[in-house]
């Protein structure tokens, strides 16, 4: 029997109950009409006050903007890579992260290219010594006659100067949804050894765009070039964890060395008997953060796979882990996982 | 003009294309969505939400679909970038349901004779969300290699590798519980 027979069989009660049905065709095709009743029936006190109203919250909005002037990340940026303010903030001051599109291009600097009508511009970047993710921008322009929305696929070549060799694009057209000719791009990177990128310029040529079209998934390409350099920053600091443990599975032993934890990423170190390395490229490590809420963060669970080789196995999270919370560290799948303390 | 410029489409032939009716979208595939969701975010309540979003994002973009894409192809899209945005948010909670009838609120009456499809159940929920992504568009949705890289913005030799690991995990899951 198929998967799709099997899932159909055995969720045949999971079906769409008619109170959501209302509840989407209210929100839907029923909602211009509730709208504008509203506003016919409110008439002249109820519509002075929602007014009223709403001018308080845009001054108390404005009141706060201004009393409290936070460093942020690109706020689309953050959408594709989630961050609590705090966190923004935090990553800001500590060299981690660098929000491009609020600051001028120094000298050499290229945060913007344009080709062929697409203009490509780097907006954010967040880094530690392992692992660089940047944010790109790609808008068309206003008379160009680009799909109606798009998603960036991929760039067709790219040569992403960074020091860290292992890259992987993660799709676009994130959160920027009113504008039909803008679209972001999120790029990992990951390095094998520790990458100090403060000062340094970095590179990225990209050629030809492969585009979807949001809607049809059908593929165009616009050909051209965009060559962008900025200066790099990052921070490299991590905690260091002596493991000195051995994860006991089934094909052998795994002697584990040392875990390198920063918000961003980790890296764990080990040897591996000679059965286990022959399918080292299938066979990485579980490894689960417990926090001290009870919840358990699983990097896997993102959409990336971990960079490992024979000796180490690196995992960018995606997202910031809140060191100080987190309780322990389990490496390894049932009864021979291995725990760490957070010391 | 440039090379950008050929690509698309006449306003024409857009509006020549029919426009989805969210009623008719609802009644042909709600229950495929639906059950999309509950075993992608592997939350029935959430999964609600999770269709309800999608098809408000259906209704806001309807002037965009040209009908080159099956609508089920286009829905499963807007509905997968709602479950992965549910996901991705600092909010959201990490949800560890790995049994079939949990999700379900426990309704196991009538299936004690069908373990090997329960089991099958169990291992799609057990395996981890990029795996369980994939399998679901590929085997449950039956899209092609190539349409699961376009949806998903991932190469599709990305999507090859993780289809052959969800499957070895499943084997292995299958072979466990068994």
């Amino acid at each position: 029997m198929e998967i799709h027979e099997i899932v159909d069989e055995m969720m045949e009660e999971i079906v769409v109950a008619p109170e959501l049905k209302e509840r989407i065709l209210d929100k839907t095709v029923r909602a211009g009409q509730v709208k504008k009743g509203f506003f016919h029936q409110a008439g002249g006190i109820r519509r002075s006050m929602v007014l009223a109203a709403a001018a308080i919250l845009f001054l108390m909005a404005a009141v706060t903007v201004t009393a409290v002037a936070v460093k942020r990340w690109n706020r689309n940026a953050v959408k594709n890579f989630p961050a609590t303010a705090e966190q923004q903030e935090e990553l800001l001051e500590e060299g981690y992260a660098d929000n491009l599109s609020e600051r001028e291009a120094g000298d050499e600097e290229i945060l913007s290219a344009t080709d062929n009508g697409i203009t490509v511009s780097v907006k954010q970047t967040v880094s530690d010594g392992y692992c660089l993710y940047i944010y790109l921008e790609v808008e068309a322009e206003d008379n160009l006659e680009l799909p109606v929305a798009m998603d960036i696929i991929t760039f067709g070549e790219s040569d992403m100067g960074t020091g860290f060799p292992w890259t992987d694009g993660s799709g676009g057209s994130r959160g920027i949804k009113d504008d039909p000719r803008k679209c972001g791009y999120g790029w990992y990177c990951i390095g094998n050894e520790q990458v100090d990128v403060n000062g340094r310029m970095i590179g990225c040529h990209l050629k030809d765009i492969e585009i979807s079209e949001a809607e049809t998934g059908k593929l165009y390409v616009v050909e051209g070039e965009w060559n962008l350099q900025w200066s790099g920053s990052n921070s490299i600091g991590e905690k260091v964890i002596e493991v000195n443990k051995t994860l006991q599975e089934e094909k052998g032993e795994t002697r584990l060395k040392k875990l390198y934890i920063s918000p961003l990423s980790y890296k764990l170190t080990y040897e591996m008997d000679e059965g286990l390395e022959a399918d080292w490229n299938h066979e990485w490590k579980t490894v689960m953060f417990h926090m001290k809420d009870g919840t358990v963060f699983d990097p896997s669970n993102e959409m990336r796979d971990p960079y490992r080789t024979k000796k180490q196995q690196i995992e960018f999270f995606g997202r910031v882990l809140d060191m100080e919370e987190i309780d322990s560290i389990v490496i390894g799948e049932g009864e021979a996982a291995v725990e760490v303390m957070m010391e | 003009m440039n090379m950008a410029t050929k690509y698309i489409a006449s306003a024409k032939e857009m509006d020549a294309a029919p426009k989805p009716d969210i009623e008719q979208m609802i009644e042909e595939h709600g229950d495929f969505l639906l059950r999309f969701c509950t075993l992608y975010l592997k939350d029935k309540m959430l999964a609600e939400d999770a269709l309800q979003d999608t098809f408000i994002r259906a209704w806001k973009k309807q002037d965009t679909y040209r009908g080159e894409a099956s609508c089920r192809t286009w829905l499963t899209k807007i509905a997968l970038n709602v479950c992965r945005n549910y996901l991705r948010s600092p909010w959201s909670r990490r949800i560890e349901v790995t049994d079939f009838w949990e999700l379900t609120e426990g309704r196991d009456g009538g299936y004690g004779q069908v373990d090997s499809r329960l089991d099958v159940m169990n291992a799609i929920l057990q395996l981890k969300e990029k795996y369980r992504v994939v399998i679901l568009l590929h085997y449950y949705e039956e899209l092609s290699v190539k349409e699961i890289a376009s949806i998903m913005g991932k190469k599709e030799a990305t999507v090859l590798t993780q289809l052959k690991r969800g499957r070895e995990c499943l084997h292995k899951l299958l072979k466990e519980q068994a």
